[in-house]
């Protein structure tokens, strides 16, 4: 696939898109660079917003299998991996087959991932990372491209498992959904009670996903914006080298290497959207938000005075020079 | 075996196509110029710094001959030629020069990514040759806009208000010193030493008078005004040894000349004459009162030949002792008046006698010339000697006002002179002390009357040609003065008399009055 090709893909899927959901581009354009990066996303935002719809138009834009999952307190890890059961042949004899999941998807809804056990969560661990599961010591490798989209609600907590550490870390990124403005709400209301609901076309199979995701992974970056990738990261943390102020006040534990990863294969997404084929700061810059605002942990401190974690990483970008000064 | 960096980044250049080397190239030329003007501001700002601080420290301790403005401009042109070094050295490391272009002509590290992939710094990738083309895209369409300047350094506000206040300072601040601090003593050394040459100024102008010196007249009121110059409140030290340096060549160079022209009228042949010759010596003014003395035999001689004989013999001694010592005219001139009177021509001796005189007298006048400039450049450079120590003076050093040496006897500070201790002193004051004949008014040229006789002065006025014509003297007796003694009484025994005896053979004394010398010691003698 060629650069221009990708970028014409990407703006005919987030256009298509657009038929269905009313506003939200900032939030279509960082779904979709998940989506082409390679990652998962977790979508915050409280209900009724959208979140689900937009999951499901995704899925109807691309040629991949979608499967929902309710996470609900008694879900189990079977439920969301598989199973096996016992079946009778044509001979009378019984065997134990293998009954997959919904996670067998390409485009996996995991609807209000908070609400199920942290066991239950966990079970997603191997197919997020790895993208295959292991059900009665048998390795099954999931289709390409996997996508994974969880949605949580952040106000109500009661009756919620707030997702682990090494969960959370996992996301590519972390979307919030915030409240349409007036405009886009009325719009939503016209689309939405009208006699015929908008439908949408599939512009992209998973072979042009894979085709684009591994041309984001061609382009190229230079050293000294790798060093600064490496150098953001590391003042997320609260000690060491080039700690940022707030990190240093705010912040129990820092962004992971998988960070990194994240902010950097996002860059290479927003670099080709840009038109170019390089990584710029400009480009890590606009990721860094949604790539890192979940991997920041945040110490008692932050937690009391309801520190944002998007102010910290705005602070980090802010003390973390782009390059050794050069005089002109 | 690997290429270092800066070596693969040098061969990078290759690799990279022409349009994004030439930005680059450029770039680095700026980035050269933007350092440069970087240590320029930083080294004036260092300079105006440190000139500040000189003039500071020059409150508190007197700090030299370097003034601030000094340190100031020296300063600044070290940073400047470093600045330039720098400039005209641009760096072969292309990659500052990349980051720069990357951020100066918003190219999203396109260049400088590009030059990583061509130094293999990243790993080889299939949107290489793009990388590239899409590099020299983005390098022509940088090219063709407003060429990179360098930015004005960060410090250059601060760097201008330090110029401007070290400026400032250094023509505002100097002389103002702290009290109690070595500056304030240096400070009152300088206006002592201000008040001492002002003060010898006017025994120099005195002296020069007196001993018909033009040059040590034209050079007195500059002694004089650097004097006053120097007794002014906001007076720094290296601004006060600048003046004296200055007048001190001024005079070396009078004093150069002058010696030319003395060495011409002593020895027009010899090219070097000996050193003592540029001294007044006392052999000259002996000679020059005994040819007055011969001059006036001459003009009352009856033809006797004895006496005759007795003036060919003075005459032929003359000529023998002055030899090497006396100008060759002089001599010449003296033998010429032997030849005369020899030949019985006694006015034709007399005549040579007098040329010779003048040309002694002329000689004369000029030694004494060069000698009083001499003095007042020992003078200045005894001055500039301690106003370089400072300190606070002692209490040796003289000053008008304060504890002085009690005044010679009189006659005292003439045999000072004839043996070698040259004071700077003028000669007493009297009658016609520097006055020409014919010329001035007769009051000015008397002078005030002398204190030393409790008489009414009697005026006489001499007309005539100076050496020429009949000598009068007046005898003018009278009881001393009263007033303090300037030395305490001592005996006056015959060894007194005998030293008296001997100085007045040697001085400049006409012979009528060596009997009133004479016999005013020999009364002093007798009250004993």
């Amino acid at each position: 696939m060629e650069p221009e090709a990708f970028r014409r893909t990407f703006l005919r899927l987030k256009t298509e898109m657009q038929k269905v959901i009313v506003g939200y581009e900032a939030l279509l354009d960082e779904v979709l660079t998940a989506l082409v990066a390679g990652g998962h996303v977790l979508l915050e935002g409280v209900p009724g917003l959208g979140k689900t719809l937009l999951v499901k138009t995704l899925a109807q834009v691309l040629d991949l299998h979608y499967s929902r999952i309710q996470f609900t307190p008694d879900l189990m890890p079977a439920d969301i991996i598989g199973t096996n059961v016992v079946m009778q042949d044509e001979q009378g004899r019984r065997f134990f087959e293998f009954q997959r999941g919904p996670i067998f998807s390409q485009i996996v809804l995991a609807d209000e991932i908070n609400r199920a056990t942290p066991k239950t969560q966990s079970a997603l661990l191997e197919a997020m990372q790895e993208h295959a599961v292991t059900a009665a010591g048998v390795h099954y490798t999931l289709e390409e491209p996997f996508f994974v989209l969880a949605t949580q609600n952040p106000i109500e907590m009661e009756g919620t498992y707030p997702l682990p550490e090494a969960q959370v870390d996992r996301f590519l990124f972390k979307l919030r959904v915030p409240f349409p403005p007036l405009a886009d709400l009325i719009t939503i209301m016209d689309r939405t009670t009208g006699p015929a609901l908008p439908a949408t076309e599939q512009v992209a199979s998973g072979e042009s996903v894979r085709a684009m995701q591994a041309l984001a992974r061609e382009v190229a970056v230079a050293t000294h914006v790798k060093d600064y990738v490496a150098r953001v990261i590391r003042a997320t943390h609260p000690d060491g080298e080039g700690s940022a102020s707030l990190a240093r006040r705010f912040v129990r534990y820092g962004a992971s290497p998988r960070g990194a990863q994240a902010l950097l294969l996002a860059a290479k997404v927003r670099a080709l959207l840009a038109g170019r084929v390089n990584v710029g700061f400009e480009d890590l810059q606009r990721v860094s938000l949604p790539a890192l605002r979940h991997r920041i942990i945040l110490n008692f401190e932050g937690e009391a005075e309801g520190t944002d974690p998007d102010e910290i990483i705005r602070n980090v970008l802010e003390e973390t020079p782009q390059l050794p000064r050069v005089r002109t | 075996m690997t290429a270092t960096p800066a070596a693969a980044l040098r061969s990078a250049a290759t690799g990279l196509p022409p349009e994004v080397r030439g930005l680059l190239g450029r770039t680095a030329r700026t980035i050269a110029w933007g350092a440069a003007l970087h240590w320029i501001v930083r080294g004036v700002l260092v300079a105006a710094v440190a000139s500040l601080g000189w003039t500071a420290l020059g409150t508190i301790i007197p700090v030299g001959i370097v003034s601030p403005l000094l340190v100031l401009v020296a300063g600044g042109l070290l940073a400047l030629l470093l600045g330039i070094m720098r400039g005209l050295a641009p760096s072969s490391d292309l990659m500052p020069a990349a980051c720069v272009a990357d951020t100066e002509f918003r190219l999203h590290e396109r260049l400088s990514t590009a030059v990583d992939l061509a130094a293999g710094r990243i790993p080889p990738t299939g949107l290489g040759g793009v990388l590239l083309r899409d590099a020299a895209q983005a390098a022509r369409t940088a090219a063709a806009g407003a060429p990179l300047r360098p930015h004005a350094p960060a410090g250059i506000r601060w760097a201008l208000a330090a110029a401007i206040a070290a400026v400032a300072a250094a023509l505002l601040v100097p002389g103002l010193t702290i009290p109690a601090t070595p500056a304030r003593d240096t400070a009152v050394r300088i206006r002592r030493e201000g008040r001492r040459l002002e003060q010898f100024s006017r025994q120099l102008e005195q002296r020069a008078r007196a001993e018909r010196a033009p040059q040590a007249r034209r050079s007195a009121p500059k002694v004089r005004a650097l004097g006053q110059r120097l007794q002014q409140q906001r007076m720094a030290r290296s601004e006060a040894l600048a003046r004296i340096a200055t007048l001190e060549r001024e005079l070396e160079q009078a004093r150069r000349q002058l010696g030319q022209r003395i060495a011409e009228t002593i020895s027009p042949n010899t090219p070097s004459p000996p050193e003592s010759l540029f001294r007044p010596s006392t052999a000259l003014d002996q000679t020059i009162r005994q040819l007055r003395d011969l001059a006036a035999r001459l003009g009352q001689m009856q033809n006797a030949a004895g006496e005759q004989q007795d003036l060919l013999e003075q005459l032929a001694g003359l000529a023998q002792a002055g030899e090497g010592q006396l100008p060759a005219e002089a001599r010449r001139q003296i033998d010429e008046a032997r030849r005369q009177i020899g030949r019985g021509d006694v006015g034709r001796g007399r005549e040579a006698i007098n040329i010779a005189m003048d040309d002694l007298q002329a000689l004369s006048a000029m030694l004494a010339d060069e000698s009083a400039l001499r003095l007042a450049e020992r003078e200045l450079d005894r001055s500039a000697t301690r106003i370089g120590q400072g300190g606070t003076p002692s209490g040796d050093e003289a000053e008008p006002g304060e504890a002085q040496p009690a005044r010679p006897a009189p006659g005292e500070r003439r045999l000072r002179e004839q043996e070698g201790e040259l004071t700077g002193a003028p000669p007493p004051e009297g009658p016609n002390e520097g006055s020409q004949p014919g010329q001035g008014r007769l009051g000015e040229k008397l002078g005030p009357s002398t204190p030393r006789l409790q008489t009414p002065e009697q005026r006489t006025r001499v007309r005539g040609r100076e050496g020429q014509g009949q000598l009068q003297t007046t005898e003018l007796l009278g009881p001393g003065r009263r007033q303090p003694a300037r030395l305490p009484e001592g005996t006056v025994g015959p060894a007194v008399v005998r030293r008296a005896d001997e100085h007045m053979t040697r001085l400049r004394i006409p012979a009528d009055l060596r009997r009133v010398v004479r016999r005013y010691f020999e009364l002093l003698a007798g009250r004993r």
